[in-house]
């Protein structure tokens, strides 16, 4: 058996207050591609950054397939591969030896990382959960693998984390079988399971999609809840503006695998500077207004003056659009999504632009924002179209 | 509203969500197994199998007690009958397989049914692997106490077992080997504990090593001792032995009496012969009746007097059918053409079958699920490579590898294990095909994403949360492989190519036609009944856990 980390104490790991004001989790132009049989490799994740806080909602929206759950799933080597393969780019965790990069990881040491450091919910809550074993019994796994305890102790800590869940009689509850609960039920089982070894980030990979609106507000207030008290850095996975808008701290919006726009939830929801962002938002339906039609995404980005009013964009910065020409002053760097980069066009708000000669004079820092809502004030969600 | 019709509402009426959890009308959730389980035994035919073959299991057991030629108790007699010392020929001639499987049956039915906090499916994981163990022991014990007591063994091995520290050193080897997996076991958390499993194992395995190797010949003398008047013996209810031959006593029917060689050589000729008084008197002379002790022989010679001096003349007929009578039957089934009991190897035959069945299927799905995991879940190469093995392995004939290997291996190597061993070998393709397709469903399946996103390693995400959703297919087919491995010994043993100088279903069979050249219906019946139920059985078993856990079928019943 490996030695025991020494944050172990009485088999609970002691709560190590951690530093807010560094990251826990920084991707650095993550690039993951695909093979694809006969045909040339798919580009699923292209140059994308982020970073995350302890005690912070980052969330990752876009629309199917625009890379989310892959660069969640690079994290934890849990992309197939072969057929995927990490192109490029780093994924710094701090670890308690220092920041470390996850991609290099062997396969032993990121199972180490894998549900104890770094949890993941999945999407569906109905298949997430092995049918033929108890409630308890998955749980207890997990907390048997990575804090060193005795069965009874891993029995306390299950029952105690399905609990906290909002889960009734715990212990009665975790000698049932999976198909004996709720898709609610279950998906919390799940979010249990994640957090009973306590990790540094939980990665939500929708959670609450297969759910219905009541569960879902209830799963993500019980995130929320957990979040503060641990210091957990959440990521989470949503194409749901809603959700975003009721929980995200920092929001990231991606397409075809790459970060168009990343700033804080109000800054995002009352400035949205990419075009497509701004269609994500204007395709939403508002109460109140009497439409024939819906404005639909390609109603914004088929129109040329969105793509012009980005600040600077005088000095030739344009929005990056993959349905676009690029731009005659592009200066290309050498590689992949060379023509792309992730400027900060106005302070602590930064948007995917092509990589003119503009950007590469004035080259921006990666994405980084600590930004959280603080926890006293009682929260308004923002509003499209309000500062 | 009266009480009666209000009860009546209550009992008719379905419970809802919050008396649940109230705690009304709750019941205890049952696990995939034990569900499709209960389905199972609702079957009659099921049922009706799993008794047949559980009756086999206890003669596979417990047949040395029940027949065995050694005396259970053998009481020395010194002059004037008194008894000058007690022996137990019966349990210091036990081999090593006997008492291990004694042992096992006993313990590992208690450690099943006692409740514990353990699980069961874990206590039955951590028999089997016991069982493994045990079952590696006797391997190595019979190989190499074989190979040193082989006739044309070579010289330094035989000068190396004379020397006086081999046998303790080879057993010392053979129990650390066993014994040394069982510290690597995850049942045990406890170090201390582990310590103490791994010294049990290891000082059983050695007692049982050297139990077998300094193993007497074989030799039965008791009866003619006790007819001398040296011993007086108590006998297990058969009182013989599979092996024990006896020229004179070949072919009997059922239900024949053993007699001393003299009367038999009188009451053996043509049943309508006459015999004069002379003749009748020498019956009753040597009525010396082995089976009561020597106190009660004269008792029993008043009898057989009483009822022949009374006759001038008596056919043969009428002779043994008066000795029939007081000296009870003795060969229930008669004997084979070596004068063989055959019901004692029909009982003791029951080990070969059963394990053949067992431990060759088990070493099958072993391999296959080992193999099918693999290249199910990684695929690509591995699975492209893996599967050209299968096909390899899937183009030999099994049965005509067995006859090949009959003929050419050399005595001590035609053993009951090599022959288990090589149907296993070449039979887990089947297992290894159904267990790569259930992987390739279910590597996709969210709960083995979930399982890996816990940092579970490879082993307990293939093993502990693929396999038991894939494996059902896989034991359906096992339990008709049994059958199939239970045929294949048979035939072995029916051509004569089976394992040596054991008991066996087959071999009686062959026995039925083969060496006097004419039919002999009471050697065929037994064992060819005993062949076709085992057979029936494992194939009603089969049957009906696949309608227990295929759910299309289930859907089609209801």
């Amino acid at each position: 058996m490996p030695a025991e980390p020494a944050n172990h104490v009485n088999g609970h790991k002691r709560h190590r207050r951690l530093d807010e004001s560094q990251p826990l989790l920084r991707v650095e132009n993550l690039a993951v591609s695909f093979d694809n049989g006969s045909g040339p490799r798919i580009q699923a994740v292209d140059g994308v950054r982020m970073t995350l806080y302890p005690r912070q909602t980052l969330a990752v929206v876009g629309e199917s397939g625009c890379g989310k759950s892959v660069t969640a799933m690079s994290l934890l080597h849990l992309v197939p591969r072969p057929p995927g393969r990490f192109d490029r780019g780093r994924a710094m965790f701090a670890t308690d030896d220092g920041l470390r990069d996850l991609l290099t990881f062997a396969e032993h040491e990121i199972r180490r990382i894998r549900g104890n450091e770094i949890a993941m919910i999945f999407q569906e809550p109905m298949t997430s959960l092995n049918p033929v074993y108890t409630i308890g019994d998955q749980i207890m796994e997990a907390v048997l693998l990575h804090q060193a305890v005795t069965p009874a102790e891993a029995e306390v800590i299950a029952a105690g984390a399905l609990a906290d869940v909002g889960i009734e009689e715990p212990l009665k509850r975790m000698r049932a079988y999976p198909h004996q609960f709720s898709g609610g039920m279950r998906q919390r089982v799940m979010i249990a399971m994640a957090l009973a070894c306590q990790p540094k980030v939980l990665l939500a990979d929708e959670p609450t999609t297969a759910l219905d609106v009541t569960i879902q507000a209830q799963i993500l207030e019980l995130l929320k809840t957990l979040q503060r008290t641990r210091q957990m850095g959440i990521m989470l996975i949503t194409h749901d503006l809603g959700v975003v808008a009721e929980n995200a701290d920092v929001v990231c919006v991606m397409y075809a695998g790459r970060v168009v726009e990343y700033a804080n939830v109000f800054e995002l929801f009352a400035n949205p500077m990419h075009p497509y962002t701004r269609g994500l938002f204007d395709s939403i339906p508002k109460v109140g207004e009497l439409r024939e039609r819906l404005v639909t995404i390609s109603d914004v980005i088929d129109n040329p003056e969105a793509f012009r009013s980005l600040p600077g964009a005088k000095q030739g910065i344009r929005p990056w659009w993959p349905w676009h020409e690029a731009p005659v002053d592009l200066t290309p760097q050498e590689g992949p999504a060379g023509d792309y980069y992730l400027q900060e066009v106005k302070p602590e708000h930064w948007v995917g632009v092509w990589r003119t000669r503009a950007v590469e004079l004035h080259e921006s820092r990666p994405p980084d924002l600590s930004y959280r809502i603080t926890d006293d004030t009682a929260r308004t969600p923002p509003v499209v179209g309000t500062a | 509203m009266s009480t009666s019709e209000a009860k009546t509402r209550t009992q008719a009426r379905a419970v809802s969500g919050v008396e649940l959890s109230r705690g009304i009308g709750v019941q205890a959730a049952r696990g995939f197994w034990q569900d499709a389980w209960s389905q199972v035994i609702r079957r009659p035919s099921a049922v009706a199998g799993l008794v047949w073959v559980g009756v086999v299991a206890f003669f596979a057991v417990f047949a040395p007690f029940i027949a065995s030629g050694y005396p259970l108790i053998e009481r020395q007699l010194g002059a004037g009958g008194v008894v000058e010392g007690v022996s137990y020929p019966l349990f210091a001639r036990l081999s090593a397989s006997d008492v291990l499987l004694l042992l096992g049956a006993v313990a590992g039915v208690c450690w099943i049914l006692v409740p514990a906090r353990l699980p069961r499916s874990a206590r039955l994981g951590a028999m089997f692997f016991g069982a493994f163990q045990a079952g590696i022991t006797v391997i190595l014990v019979s190989l190499a106490a074989g190979a040193a007591g082989e006739r044309d063994a070579a010289d330094w091995l035989r000068a190396m077992e004379k020397s006086p520290w081999f046998r303790e050193t080879a057993c010392a080897l053979i129990a650390a080997a066993v014994a040394v997996p069982f510290a690597a076991l995850p049942l045990i958390p406890r170090r201390g504990l582990r310590l103490v499993v791994v010294t049990v194992v290891a000082v059983v395995s050695g007692t049982v090593c050297w139990s077998t190797w300094s193993a007497q010949p074989t030799r039965f003398d008791s009866r003619e001792r006790e007819a001398a008047g040296e011993i007086s013996a108590t006998y297990t209810l058969i009182p013989w032995s599979p092996n024990q031959r006896r020229t004179d006593l070949d072919l009997l029917r059922p239900g024949a009496s053993y007699h001393s060689p003299e009367i038999r050589a009188i009451v053996r000729g043509r049943p309508d012969l006459v015999l004069d008084g002379a003749a009748i008197a020498g019956v009753i002379e040597r009525v010396g009746d082995v089976r009561v002790p020597p106190a009660e022989r004269p008792a029993l010679r008043g009898a057989v007097e009483a009822e022949l001096s009374s006759l001038n003349t008596a056919t043969v007929a009428e002779v043994r059918g008066v000795l029939n009578r007081h000296a009870g039957p003795w060969f229930r089934f008669g004997t084979d053409s070596l004068g063989q009991d055959v019901l004692s190897q029909m009982l003791h035959a029951c080990r070969l079958s059963i394990s053949i069945g067992l431990v060759s299927t088990t070493i099958a799905v072993l391999i296959g699920v080992t193999l099918g995991a693999m290249m199910g879940y990684f695929g690509g190469w591995t699975d492209m490579f893996l599967f050209r093995i299968v096909e390899i392995f899937m183009a030999v004939p099994v049965l005509f590898l067995l006859i090949v290997a009959a003929g050419l291996l050399p005595p001590q190597f035609r053993s009951t294990y090599v022959i288990m061993a090589i149907i296993g070998c070449f039979t887990w393709t089947g297992a290894a095909r159904f267990i790569r397709a259930e992987f390739m469903r279910l590597r996709t399946q969210d709960f083995v994403q979930s399982a890996r996103a816990v940092g579970l390693p490879l082993r307990s995400v293939l093993f502990k949360h693929m396999l038991p959703n894939g494996v059902t297919p896989v034991l359906v087919d096992a339990s008709f492989a049994i059958a199939v491995a239970i045929l294949f010994e048979s035939i072995l043993s029916f051509l004569g190519l089976g394992p040596p100088d054991q008991a066996s279903w087959g071999r009686l069979l062959s026995d039925a036609t083969n060496q006097v050249g004419q039919f002999v219906p009471h050697l065929a019946i037994a064992p060819g009944a005993a062949i076709f139920l085992t057979v029936l059985s494992f194939t009603l078993i089969g049957e009906a856990l696949r309608d227990a856990i295929d759910p299309k079928l289930k859907k089609a019943r209801v």
